[in-house]
């Protein structure tokens, strides 16, 4: 489960059966900065079904793939992104000494041919 | 099944009905050398895990779900908290007393 914050909602004119009257939202997903920084956001957009009534600027939790469809077990539906909780508070406190990403630890500038010994 | 260290506590009133009683953490998944990868995740806590700690994530619904019920969209969830890892994790804390 990630964290995301609503940015709107979507409705449907014409649906599939299986989603006529779910809520749709609009999440933007939390990434490790934005959330330290206080200031949640930064992820790529995407529409999440929602049954909590999540407003606009609420921060919530949402399952994605499969998982996110299993309140309607045992009856299939294509959603593959649910809203499982409203966040009230968070607490988040990452090590200040956190390991660099991946990336940053490249070496930097023009790439170099790697010598095989 | 994947590391991670917990970076924080979530506190919700509002929340799906199977997810009622679950502690839940924010966790950062961790690569092989201890350095963070990807978003922070929401995981389920039946364990006791704090800030901190290293812990093994299952990405299997099925823990969960055995845990409350069929319904319950809850994916990640603390399978154990660990003890060491070899070789030793970069840029991991002090292990808790």
């Amino acid at each position: 489960m990630r964290l995301g914050v609503v940015r709107g909602t979507v409705t449907l004119n014409l649906a599939t059966p299986t989603l006529e009257g779910l809520r749709l939202v609009i999440l933007e997903p939390v990434s490790a900065e934005r959330l330290a920084a206080g200031n949640p956001g930064g992820g790529k957009c995407l529409i999440a079904a929602d049954q909590l009534n999540a407003g606009v600027g609420q921060m919530v939790g949402f399952a994605e793939g499969r998982t996110a469809a299993s309140p309607w077990y045992p009856n299939d539906i294509p959603v593959d992104a649910y809203c499982c909780l409203i966040v009230e508070n968070c607490h988040y406190a990452p090590p200040a000494a956190a390991a660099p990403p991946r990336e940053a630890a490249k070496p930097q500038g023009k790439k170099t041919k790697k010598v095989r010994s | 099944m994947y590391l991670a260290r917990i970076d924080g506590t979530l506190t919700s009133t509002v929340r799906h009905e199977t997810l009622q009683g679950f502690r839940l953490l924010i966790a950062q998944r961790l690569e092989g050398d201890g350095s963070d990868s990807g978003e922070p995740q929401v995981i389920a806590d039946m364990i006791g895990a704090r800030i901190g700690s290293i812990v093994l994530v299952t990405t299997d619904n099925e823990s969960v779900r055995k845990a409350s019920a069929n319904t319950n969209p809850m994916r990640l969830a603390v399978m154990g908290i660990v003890d060491s890892v070899y070789p030793e994790l970069r840029g991991t804390p002090e292990k808790a007393a």
